[in-house]
């Protein structure tokens, strides 16, 4: 009788063992992943890899066993064969079946058919002019609302539900309509009403050959950690923080020297504030940047000038270059004011590289346009070259909306509404979630749409168990944090009140049902 | 199957064990759907995952006959992938 050897014993567990494990893989992706298409990728890979490893065991075995099969081998690999072509057919069957059988995957595409055929497209109107329009985004290449299953409320990337200003919507469409989309040229009216818009909100001068426009904050952020220092500086921030913060370091091949910000509380109202004590300790000599994020993301906080001051005197002692991310700047609650930490002494705006953008304030992330605010010429230039050949230009509809965005009054009028509503939302969320859990923690932002809440009392991981048991997905906290963290999560509440309560709703029944189980 | 090296057949039991353990993931998958594509591709991996458990057993209890079963198995899983997708689509 014909026996295997030990070692094609081995080597058969072994292709076996990898096969039964991306079946395995195949199963946690299909259970873990956020929507349709991701388990159907998961599932098609995981399971045609895995059954066709499987597949040559099986017939080697049987080939080479004493039960002298000999066709096994050949057998198994035609219907290995036979599977991997006909997976891929069933793949893209099932995946055109997910895309059409989505009731409005075909929306966007619809409109711009109905385009094509001479309907013009119209652009619904307000019945009060100035009021928040919220629409459904549902089939709009929306990356809030198409990562999760459709039953799932978005509350996490942050970008709002609500319509930008008429101004912004019509210099696109005049743009569009003009019908050429070539090189842009860098547009100096931008700069010259951006600049007018900062002397105007915050009081601070600058000039446009002071701006360098920038396609998105994240990439100015790594530009800016590329571009200060060398391999190996140390880079400070202060935690819990927007994500990208920790990650540029790494990215770029310097030191994160992160601080933890404490907080103070009252009841279950949490303020968070900086560590001066804990930074002096933690920078050394390598340290050459500090990336301050303010108003803050995730817990609201807009630093006061004694803050930024007692900063801003730690950083230039020790020769420290601030980059301020100051996105939010425009979305202050209660009338507050903004205050740039570059515009309050010469010396500190010359050691200072401030990144803004209109997009969070009109809700036009999606047209990548942000602006460097660099007054120290050498710094200028240094993110200048980091930037070159790399970054590439914003693109002529990023420019067309930011110029209507900062020249047009009504985008102001339409503004002071849009923070009355986050205002009320702000206030609505505060109250809805003490009153529905107890013990749990939050922020009251005094900027930005965002609330950072400690569901500790109720839940071990917030994130994963609102996304299971009440089909509401929030940002995870432990991405703010570079260890722990998993009892926090970020809101946003740039959305309709009414989806907010319909959150808060399902949220409150699975909390209710989990403590009952 | 008295020749058969002992750890091996160790192994091939932790492997339809692990098997055993994937389909019940991908059932749950199944239960919960949200929608009929969830669903569909939950079922669509069942299939395979029973081919897979089939030719494990095949092995486990050293009788080549069983995998005819693997077979007809994988052939139907396909067709009624195929058959749903359409299904879905409104086509069929």
């Amino acid at each position: 009788m014909e026996v295997l050897t030990h070692w094609e014993y081995w080597m058969l567990l072994g292709v076996m063992g990898l096969g039964t494990l991306l079946m395995l893989t195949a199963s946690l992706g299909v259970l873990r992943m956020t929507n349709a298409l991701a388990r159907m990728h998961a599932a098609g890979l995981g399971s045609s890899l895995g059954i066709l490893l499987l597949l040559l065991a099986t017939g080697y075995y049987f080939q080479f066993m004493g039960n002298h099969e000999k066709g096994s081998l050949l057998l198994m690999v035609a219907l290995g064969f036979l599977l991997l072509v006909t997976n891929p057919i069933a793949t893209t069957a099932m995946s055109r079946a997910v895309m059409r059988s989505s009731p409005d995957h075909d929306r966007q595409y619809l409109a711009v058919d109905e385009y094509a055929v001479g309907n013009r497209l119209t652009v619904p109107v307000p019945s009060e002019p100035n009021s928040m329009i919220y629409v459904d985004r549902r089939g709009w290449d929306s990356s809030k609302w198409e990562t999760y299953d459709r039953d799932v409320i978005p509350l996490w990337v942050a970008d709002m539900d609500f319509r930008s200003p008429d101004p912004i919507i019509k210099a696109l469409q005049v743009r569009a309509a003009h019908g050429i989309f070539g090189y842009g040229a860098t547009e100096e009216a931008v700069g010259e009403w951006f600049c007018t818009h900062l002397l105007e909100q915050y009081d601070w001068h600058v000039t446009p050959d002071q701006l360098v426009f920038l396609p998105g904050l994240v990439s100015g952020l790594n530009l800016v950690v590329r571009a200060i220092g060398r391999p190996g500086s140390g880079v400070m921030t202060h935690e819990p923080v927007y994500p990208p913060f920790l990650v540029a370091p790494g990215l770029q091949d310097r030191k994160l020297q992160s601080v933890p910000m404490p907080h103070d509380h009252n009841g279950g109202l949490l303020r968070f504030r900086l560590d001066m004590e804990r930074f002096r300790v933690v920078a050394d000599d390598s340290t050459t940047l500090f990336l301050l994020c303010n108003p803050h993301t995730p817990t609201g906080r807009s630093l006061a000038r004694h803050e930024l001051l007692e900063l801003a005197e730690f950083c230039l002692n020790r020769s420290i270059v601030i980059c301020s991310d100051e996105i939010h700047c425009d979305l202050m609650h209660e009338g507050r004011r903004h205050l740039p930490i570059a515009s309050l002494e010469p010396e500190i705006a010359d050691s200072t590289i401030t990144l803004m953008a209109p997009s969070k304030t009109y809700n036009m992330p999606g047209l990548g346009c942000s602006v460097a605010v660099v007054p120290n010429p050498a710094l200028r230039t240094l993110v200048q070259q980091a930037a070159m050949g790399i970054v590439p230009h914003v693109n002529v509809m990023g420019y067309a909306a930011a110029l209507a965005a900062y020249s047009h009054a009504d985008c102001r009028t339409w503004l002071e509404e849009l923070l009355r509503t986050l205002t009320a939302n702000r206030d609505y969320m505060e109250q809805a979630l003490l009153a529905a859990f107890p013990g749990v923690r939050t922020t009251r932002p005094e900027g930005t749409y965002l609330s950072w809440v400690d569901f500790g009392a109720v839940v071990e991981n917030p994130y994963r168990f609102f996304l299971n048991h009440a089909r509401v997905a929030l940002s995870e906290g432990s991405r703010y944090h570079t260890t722990g963290g998993h009892t926090w999560a970020r809101i946003n509440l740039g959305t309709s009140q009414s989806l907010l309560e319909e959150a808060v709703a399902r949220m409150q029944a699975a909390v209710t049902q989990h403590q009952g189980s | 199957m008295e020749s058969v090296y002992a750890p091996f057949q160790t192994g091939v039991q932790i492997c339809l064990l692990i098997i055993a353990v994937s389909m019940v993931l991908t059932v749950i998958r199944l239960v919960r759907g949200p929608e009929t594509p969830d669903r569909t591709v939950s079922f669509d991996l069942l299939a395979v995952q029973a081919v897979a458990a089939v030719l494990v057993v095949s092995m486990l209890l050293g009788r080549s006959d069983i995998y005819d079963v693997a077979i007809v198995t994988a052939v139907l899983g396909f067709l009624g992938t195929v058959l749903l997708s359409r299904f879905l689509e409104g086509d069929g």
